[in-house]
């Protein structure tokens, strides 16, 4: 009886419905900012990277396919979003829940942005 | 071989017979009284100048009567001095008495005497090697199992310590003795331990590791099932616990069981300092237990599974250190984990001098070049050199030997399936642990405490051990 435990819960590990990603092909985000340029929706990342659509959902489909490496969206402690931007569907879901969201007229420079923030502690010239 | 030689009468053909074409066999005729008597001894075995001036000598000179029978029952009454003087009516037990350093004489027709005139103990007592402590004793036990229950009588100066011996090992006939407390120590592990000692049916009983199996019952488990120690004072102290104790002829060591994981977890040192500091260090000692165990399997789970929920700046920091190695986590955990067992392992097999040598170069050496050629992850090598060096940490070796197979099949586990993985075989871990029992006694038995409780404090024996007299002190 033990041993058919054993072995079913050895199973039970390869059934487990997880992703195996190698860490080194990851490129955590911290920041990432969200604005609109045109008609399009621009999503930014702090290491520059960025990608422009109709929509949010499908900004973040384009960055992630035009990066060579895999943007690791779960790390972001930060989201800038412009006054502008209404809707984040399709990225609010990639997010850890205690992410810290600024809305902000500010667009772009996204890097700036959070070394003025960890310099700070907070932006003085956005509201929460 | 022990039935044919009981039928066999005890003649001096058949003495001869029994140990022909042993050349340490010595065999003596002494005239005595106008009869021909036979002595009989094995070279090495025996101290040559005891049994001269104690055996040949007064035989030769003093002893007289008109018969062999005569002089049989005369040398028996004492006119020959020696301590020990066993009378001896058939061939088996005239040959275990030679082979355990006695000297045989043969009075035909009337029996035999044997006289113990063993040599002295081939080396004296030793600090402890691998138990050393900086207060406690410096003795430890040696190969010979009578000095080895001295140093248990002169820690336990009690009337009531009892040492049943038996033979175990069909052509090695190894002494084995059973140490217990009459009066504290549950009769019933005594008597689980005697008849698991006469069930043994094997040739020799010479290694360690034959004691273990046998003894425990041989369950398919890495994890010890019983204590060994080299101190006499730690083994006295587990008999005063209510545990059964084993010595074993030819092994400088002692046994105790029952042992549960607490006990296991437990050193010589804690009872050499103060309650306080031994109790954060023993908190210390299962934190390493735990990180030994799970360190590279919960590093491996992170870094390939479950990224996120490692900190921004350490996730960034192992990504760098990761970006020039070719390998994946997995290959080199395992990879780190193999190379940290060889050199264990060279280690063990090469002289202390040279070992140490090996250990520095492998570990320092090696390990800093892989990094530095960017063949390994400078955090790869720390989980697994960590996980290594707190695997040094437990005080018992065979548990840390349990711990490392374990620490492979956790890390097995985590590269299948991450964290579920981990806990998997952790679940798996507990359930065999749960499953084991030593001489009755169930391994997970909290028996023993985290922390070193002040002595005064410790007024009750284990109740899990059901000693006759629970209390220890008023």
């Amino acid at each position: 009886m033990r041993k058919i435990f054993y072995i079913l819960l050895i199973c039970a590990v390869f059934f487990v419905p997880l992703q195996r990603v190698e860490i080194e092909n990851l490129l955590p985000v911290r920041a990432i900012a969200v604005y609109k340029s045109g008609e399009n929706i621009t999503v930014e990342v702090d290491s520059g990277l960025k990608a422009s659509d109709r929509n949010v959902a499908e900004a973040v489909k384009r960055i992630k396919e035009e990066s060579p490496a895999i943007i690791y969206l779960k790390t972001a402690v930060y989201l800038f979003v412009s006054d502008d931007v209404t809707d984040i569907d399709g990225l609010d879901k990639q997010l850890k829940r205690n992410v810290k969201i600024y809305r902000c007229n500010a667009s772009g420079r996204v890097a700036e942005m959070v070394e003025y923030l960890d310099a700070h502690g907070e932006l003085t010239n956005l509201h929460e | 071989m022990k039935n044919n030689n009981s039928r066999m009468a005890l003649t001096d053909e058949n003495v001869c017979h029994q140990f022909r074409d042993a050349a340490d066999f010595i065999r003596r005729e002494l005239c005595c009284d106008g009869q021909v008597l036979y002595a009989y001894a094995i070279d090495g075995l025996i101290a040559s100048a005891t049994a001269s001036e104690c055996i040949f000598k007064p035989i030769s000179q003093q002893l007289s009567g008109n018969s062999v029978c005569e002089l049989y029952h005369s040398a028996l009454n004492g006119q020959i001095y020696n301590n020990v003087a066993v009378p001896c009516d058939d061939l088996c037990q005239v040959s275990f008495l030679l082979v355990n350093g006695f000297c045989v004489v043969l009075f035909p027709g009337s029996g035999a005497i044997g006289y113990e005139v063993r040599t002295p103990d081939k080396r004296g007592t030793s600090a402890p090697e691998v138990e050393n402590t900086v207060k406690g004793p410096k003795d430890a036990f040696v190969e010979t199992i009578r000095s080895n229950t001295s140093y248990v009588r002169r820690h336990l100066r009690s009337p009531d310590l009892r040492i049943y011996e038996t033979q175990v090992g069909k052509r090695t006939l190894t002494n084995v003795s059973v140490v217990w407390l009459e009066g504290i120590t549950d009769i019933t592990l005594v008597e689980r331990m005697k008849k698991r000692l006469q069930t043994i049916d094997i040739d020799g009983f010479l290694s360690p590791s034959a004691v273990e199996e046998y003894v425990t019952g041989s369950r398919t488990t890495t994890f010890p099932l019983i204590q060994y120690t080299e101190r006499p004072d730690r083994f006295s102290q587990g008999i005063l616990e209510g545990r059964v104790g084993l010595l074993v002829d030819g092994l400088p060591l002692g046994y105790l069981a029952p042992v549960d994981l607490m006990y296991l977890m437990e050193s010589p040192e804690d009872r050499g300092r103060d309650y306080i500091g031994a109790s954060a260090v023993k908190i210390l000692r299962y934190i390493a237990l735990f990180v030994s165990l799970l360190l590279p399997a919960v590093y491996l789970a992170l870094a390939a599974y479950h990224q996120h929920m490692i900190p921004y700046p350490l996730l960034v920091s192992i990504i760098e250190s990761k970006r020039s190695v070719p390998f994946t986590t997995t290959t080199e955990i395992i990879a780190l984990l193999i190379a940290f067992e060889l050199l264990q392992e060279s280690g063990i097999h090469l002289p202390q001098a040279i070992g140490q040598s090996v250990s520095v170069i492998g570990g320092i050496v090696v390990g800093t070049a892989a990094v530095e050629a960017g063949f390994i992850s400078p955090v790869a090598l720390i989980a697994v050199s960590v996980a290594g060096i707190c695997g040094f940490v437990l005080p018992n070796r065979d548990l840390a030997n349990a711990v490392r197979v374990w620490r492979f099949v956790i890390v097995l586990l985590s590269a299948v399936g991450g964290i579920y993985g981990v806990v998997a075989g952790l679940a798996i871990l507990l359930l065999h642990l749960s499953g084991l029992k030593s001489l009755g006694i169930c391994y997970l038995a909290p028996t023993g405490s985290v922390l070193r409780k002040r002595l005064i404090n410790q007024k009750f024996r284990d109740e899990a051990l059901n000693p006759e007299d629970r209390r220890n002190q008023r």
